[in-house]
């Protein structure tokens, strides 16, 4: 199976693609926490970004990764010599997580830092409530405010969601094993996200219990607050999360062994 | 006789369909085996089959001895090369990048043979140019390439001409012979191109709706597309005879039929046997090319 890892990443290091999203996500970091910094009124953006559409969309990239593995065959290249199927998968979850995890960190690094930078040049000019009618914890969060801790578990948490959703996205790859794979993709997870969001208002409206909202991966970012903070469902829903990408993982490698390619 | 690839009863269905209906095939060590059948007729799923791509339905696989369901087919699967259908190519690598990658598939870290193996399919001179800009000949070449990877002793090409110009054609033909005369590797090669096979099969399986019809040797298919007299007369002995004195070759069927390889004067032949007190019943040429063979063996109209 050291041969599959070495090959895999061998190619995700020389894949052009992959240089080119992380230069953009290195930018668009610093770019967010300079926009966020000058205006407070942007705070949710990197928010927005860290937890719902990242993690939603770098499945359709992983898809990318995982395009040549079945529309253009090259998996036949290494079922014929051999390699065992499960060791196949394996490599190809283990890569394209660490492919769309690592997106996110130099996103989420460069976002954190820079903001870091900006704050302690200009510390005065925060902490002032600019629009009305906006959640307190929307506005009033500085720097200051964002600790270590809850850094670690923000991130945390949106690395586990990206592993949910590659693992997903992995899983259309497999059963659709082509082209098709990107419109399920898409609208696998755009399914998920608002699933999500549909039983959160339900829960509202029909008194369903809250605590199931832990099950949807969007909703546990949803109610996290912009100053990364996290609440006593942390736990929970990291390790409901962890269980559903276990859960996820497991379909999918019991179906790639018995799967027919062509 | 070493076989490298049998398969007996071999199934393979897809819902209702059955692409391999209890296929019964033998590939002996060294040979270059021609599999030939019309589209749909299940050459492809066998390849698919053998290099583990699919799996069947039922029936027995074994390559170098080795069933299918046994573990150890892993090890068995390492020694063969394959091009199956298109090839396979990461389209934004060189040819170069894909054959080292595929190296690390296998797990080799040394690249110093991929000048080699560029040379050997004409790849040399591509250099920068990705696999994406190459024209279809390009890319079979670039899968026979990989399919060398590792120094396979069993090739399974499946139509491995497809898209190449004449001059590929004959290169890629001289390229297999070659593999098979010096490196002594086995090759099932696949195509519909029955005279391009004709010109390196060492033999043949001929399938059809998932089945084999007929496996024969070269020289059993070059008898049965030989040119010939053939002859129904009352003694053969006679016929045999006569035969030898004239310095004919032929070949006696059974007591009444016989293949004569030559065009004798008839009258002269007939006169001769007249003497031997043995007659000329029926006589009728028989020129049969390997189309011909082909179509009868299978069937012509039965297309499905």
């Amino acid at each position: 199976m050291a041969k599959l890892f070495n090959a895999y990443f061998c190619r995700l290091s020389k894949w052009t693609v992959f240089r080119i999203l992380l230069a953009l996500l290195f930018a668009g970091g610093i770019a967010a926490a300079v926009i966020m910094h000058s205006n407070q009124s942007a705070w949710n953006l990197p928010y927005i970004l860290a937890y719902l559409v990242f993690p939603h969309y770098v499945g359709i990239i992983t898809g990318l990764f995982n395009y040549p593995l079945f529309t253009n065959g090259t998996i036949r290249n290494q079922l014929s010599v051999g390699h065992k199927r499960s060791h196949i998968f394996l490599a190809d979850w283990a890569v394209s997580n660490a492919f769309a995890v690592a997106l996110y960190l130099v996103f989420a690094a460069s976002f954190f830092v820079t903001f870091a930078l900006c704050s302690d040049s200009a510390s005065a000019a925060q902490n002032t409530n600019l629009m009305e009618g906006m959640p307190e914890n929307i506005l009033s969060v500085s720097a200051g405010d964002i600790s270590a801790k809850a850094i670690a578990s923000s991130v945390l948490i949106s690395a586990v969601q990206i592993i949910f959703f590659t693992t997903v996205t992995q899983l259309f790859c497999i059963i659709f094993k082509g082209v098709k794979s990107f419109l399920a993709i898409y609208l696998g997870n755009q399914a998920i996200m608002f699933s999500g969001i549909g039983y959160a208002t339900l829960a509202g409206k029909y008194d369903l219990p809250e605590k199931l909202t832990i099950l949807f991966p969007t909703d546990v970012c949803m109610s996290m607050s912009s100053s990364f903070a996290v609440d006593s469902d942390f736990l929970p829903a990291l390790c409901a999360m962890l269980a559903e990408t276990a859960a996820l993982f497991l379909a999918g490698i019991l179906y790639f062994r018995k799967t027919d390619f062509n | 006789m070493d076989y490298i690839l049998k398969t007996n009863n071999l199934k393979k269905y897809y819902r209702n369909f059955k692409a391999l209906d209890g296929l019964k095939m033998n590939v002996p060590k060294g040979s270059i085996y021609g599999f030939i059948g019309r589209n749909g007729a299940g050459k492809t799923t066998l390849i698919r089959l053998v290099c583990g791509i699919q799996y069947p339905t039922d029936g027995e696989l074994s390559l170098y001895g080795v069933n299918y369901t046994d573990k150890k087919i892993s090890q068995s699967r390492r020694r063969i090369g394959s091009v199956i259908e298109t090839p396979a190519l990461y389209t934004d690598m060189t040819a170069a990048e894909n054959l080292k990658q595929q190296y690390r598939v296998l797990g080799i870290p040394d690249f110093e043979q991929i000048p080699q193996l560029l040379k050997l399919v004409g790849l040399e001179n591509t250099e920068n140019k990705k696999a994406r800009q190459f024209s279809l000949g390009m890319r079979q070449r670039l899968g026979i390439a990989l399919a060398l990877c590792g120094d396979p002793d069993f090739l399974v090409l499946d139509e491995p001409i497809n898209g190449l110009d004449p001059e590929g054609i004959i290169e890629i033909r001289e390229l297999i012979m070659k593999l098979n005369r010096e490196k002594k590797i086995t090759v099932l090669i696949s195509s519909h191109y029955l005279d391009e096979l004709s010109k390196l099969a060492t033999h043949y399986g001929f399938i059809s709706n998932g089945k084999m019809v007929r496996e024969m040797s070269a020289e059993e298919l070059e008898s049965a597309c030989r040119k010939c007299l053939h002859v129904t007369v009352t003694d053969t002995s006679a016929l045999a005879r006569v035969l030898d004195s004239m310095n004919i070759s032929y070949q006696i069927n059974d007591g009444t039929h016989a293949d004569i390889y030559a065009k004798p004067v008839i009258t002269q032949l007939a006169l001769a046997l007249n003497k031997e007190n043995c007659e000329i019943i029926s006589a009728e040429e028989h020129d049969e090319s390997l189309e011909s063979f082909y179509i009868s063996l299978i069937g012509g109209g039965d297309r499905g």
